[in-house]
């Protein structure tokens, strides 16, 4: 359980906007959105790591970075111990098959005239890993049957119109899983999906974790599931992290002012007497143009001087439990 | 006496294939100066049944049968024309899900509202802007931006000013339907209290659809649980959240998870909501219910009133729920 399988250091990834007109008359330099800022993690054998953050924060492309489909601007990108950064296109093949997606679109994210055996041997063919056309129908209905669409028969031969959501975002499961990957993308895998299923899409990937010692990133905005299902939730703002360390640590003393806000927003499931409760005013600021020193400090409530000047450094207050703030203590 | 009242509305869609029975036999009630929820999943007929209150169908929505009775008055016999000067907007109205569609892109936002006021209300230019600027501040935007264009408002103030669009005309009820499903958690709670204290404000009636019932829960006195066109449990909202009587209503509040519990695997209901072309026969929760037994195929249950006066069930079993609890 505590091999590591998949590390990001110091990922960094900047979008270089066009210059306005207005900007190259008065010489200012083109606007970068910091879409990722610094971001570093750490992935487990095993382990399921939540990115969690309102739109716009970067956690997407931190997901597309992570995968190499997008170029790091700067940092690394360790797998299984071995720095894949710099790698080419060629010698990243065979990293591609530990490292796989699951986009959010069941609907979208599949060739509408292919059938489930086509799609989830697609990724196979790719590999070079079809020699054996047996073998490779062997290997669909084994991932059919441990994403559990049970009989893979009634499975194997359909197309993806035939599907409910959340069947189909099994059969993504599958596609991905059928390389047999060290770890898994999970790119808001249920926010699609209708709310009484997305617990047996989130719940088959706790399972493949368990059993399968596949590692899953889940990337959501949905703090509540990610709690239930996640072992260690990195809490993303404006492109930075702001808090990481285990699920439980994280709801339960949350030490930053943003996990704190983003926590008492998630609105609890039953009535209560206090009602809503709004900690933080005003929307997430443009990432082309992020406030100085620490990004939140304009929406902070404990905001101090320093926090206008100096960004905060990513600290361990104790037991792994990382957070950005002038003012965290534990 | 209730400010709406709806009983056994019937709205089905005319499609090729035949019938999309959208809402079948919808009753309920909402009182003055009170919020109902109306919960369910995608397709279940909930926002079908926000626009056949509203009177805003597509060609091939028809309301078969039923009554809704406005203060005290049948509306639904009403002639189009009247229905439009007297009821739309200006006794209720609504709050769109999608607030990036719901405003012009190619027109001020202020102008957007006043034009709402001028349409159904016999007053100058300014007053409408007047009036507009007010309703901006009302819901916690700046008054200068009633010149700004949708596209310079973030996504939170947009639903702001499509929410101040709705109580242009002081209605007396509001329909809001998702009205933040698009937001981020932390927009979502500043829009839904804004929505609260306007409601308290105002003394405001309001139709809360919604497939979240954690927003339902927190805004809303009773609840209404919709599946498949047809409301399976009705309620004050702390006896349904606290003591749900149907398996559907209880599967569906257990799919969300609390954050501050102890992690847990998050539930969820086998199977999928059914084709409203053809619905399955008796019980339409039957082909997913882990309780149904023969009955439940043949025989669809009426809404009865089951823990008191006030909180109604459709469902054969609806004494047997703590066993569902046991198994899972």
């Amino acid at each position: 359980m505590n091999e590591v399988v998949f590390e990001a250091k110091n990922l960094k990834k900047h979008f270089f906007l066009r210059k306005s007109l207005k900007d190259t008359f008065q010489g200012k330099a083109a606007p970068v959105v910091h879409a990722v800022d610094d971001v570093s993690f750490t992935v487990k054998k095993g382990e399921i790591v939540g990115v969690v953050g309102e739109s716009g924060c970067g956690k997407t492309t931190l997901g597309r970075v992570v995968l190499k489909l997008l170029e790091p601007t700067d940092g690394s990108i360790v797998v299984e111990g071995q720095d894949i950064t710099k790698l080419s296109p060629e010698k990243m093949k065979p990293y591609r098959r530990k490292m796989q997606l699951v986009f959010q679109d069941p609907f979208e994210s599949m060739n509408p005239r292919l059938d489930i055996y086509s799609i989830i041997a697609e990724p196979l063919r790719i590999q070079g890993l079809d020699k054996n056309e047996a073998e490779v129908e062997a290997k669909i209905r084994k991932t059919l049957e441990e994403v559990e669409l049970k009989p893979a028969d009634e499975y194997i031969y359909r197309y993806p119109h035939e599907l409910s959501g959340g069947q189909r975002q099994r059969i993504a499961i599958a596609r991905a899983l059928v390389l047999d990957p060290e770890f898994i993308v999970a790119d808001e895998p249920v926010s699609m999906l209708d709310v009484s299923i997305r617990g047996e899409v989130l719940n088959l990937m706790l399972r493949l974790a368990k059993e399968k010692q596949v590692s899953f990133i889940y990337i959501t905005h949905d703090l509540a599931t990610a709690r239930h299902i996640c072992d260690r939730i990195v809490v993303m703002y404006l492109g930075e992290a702001v808090e990481q360390c285990s699920a439980d640590e994280l709801v339960y003393s949350p030490l930053h002012p943003y996990t704190k806000a983003l926590i008492s927003a998630v609105l609890p499931p039953k009535p209560q007497k206090d009602g809503i409760k709004v900690i933080l005013e005003g929307e997430v600021p443009n990432a082309a143009n992020p406030p100085s020193g620490c990004r939140l400090h304009p929406r902070c409530p404990i905001a101090q001087k320093i926090c206008t000047k100096e960004s905060p450094k990513l600290k361990d207050v104790g037991n792994n439990h990382l957070v950005a703030c002038h003012f965290a203590k534990k | 006496m209730a400010l709406l009242e709806v009983k056994d509305l019937k709205m089905y869609y005319k499609v090729r294939r035949g019938d999309v029975k959208a809402v079948d036999g919808v009753s309920f009630e909402i009182e003055k100066g009170e919020a109902m929820g109306l919960a369910g999943e995608s397709g279940c007929g909930k926002s079908s049944m926000a626009t056949t209150l509203l009177r805003l169908l597509p060609n091939n929505g028809r309301i078969l049968d039923g009554s809704i009775k406005f203060d005290g008055k049948e509306i639904l016999d009403l002639p189009e024309e009247q229905f439009r000067q007297d009821y739309r907007w200006q006794r209720m109205s609504i709050i769109f899900q999608g607030a990036m569609n719901a405003l012009n892109p190619v027109h001020r936002i202020g102008k957007q509202i006043s034009e709402a006021i001028i349409t159904h209300e016999n007053v100058s230019k300014n007053e409408a802007k007047k009036r507009a600027e007010e309703l901006l501040e009302m819901v916690g935007i700046n008054s200068e931006r009633y010149r700004n264009y949708p596209h310079e408002f973030s996504g939170g103030m947009k639903q702001r000013a499509v929410i101040a669009m709705a109580l242009a005309c002081n209605p007396d009820l509001i329909i809001a339907d998702e009205p933040t499903t698009a937001l981020d958690v932390m927009v979502q709670a500043q829009v839904l209290e804004a929505i609260q204290s306007l409601r308290k404000k105002m003394g405001l009636s309001m139709l809360l659809i919604s497939h979240d019932l954690s927003v339902i829960a927190q805004t809303c006195d009773k609840v209404a649980i919709m599946y498949a066109g047809r409301i399976v449990e009705y309620g004050p909202s702390t006896k349904v959240y606290n003591n749900p009587l149907h398996p559907y209503s209880y599967g569906l509040l257990s799919s969300f998870p609390d954050i501050m519990a102890p992690r847990s695997p998050i539930q969820s209901i086998p199977g999928s909501p059914p084709n409203l072309l053809e619905p399955p026969s008796g019980c339409r929760f039957s082909p997913r219910c882990p309780l149904a037994d023969s009955k439940c195929f043949t025989d669809e249950p009426e809404l009865m009133a089951i823990d008191g006066k006030n909180h109604l069930v459709a469902c054969h079993k609806a004494g047997a729920l703590g066993k569902v609890g046991e198994q899972s």
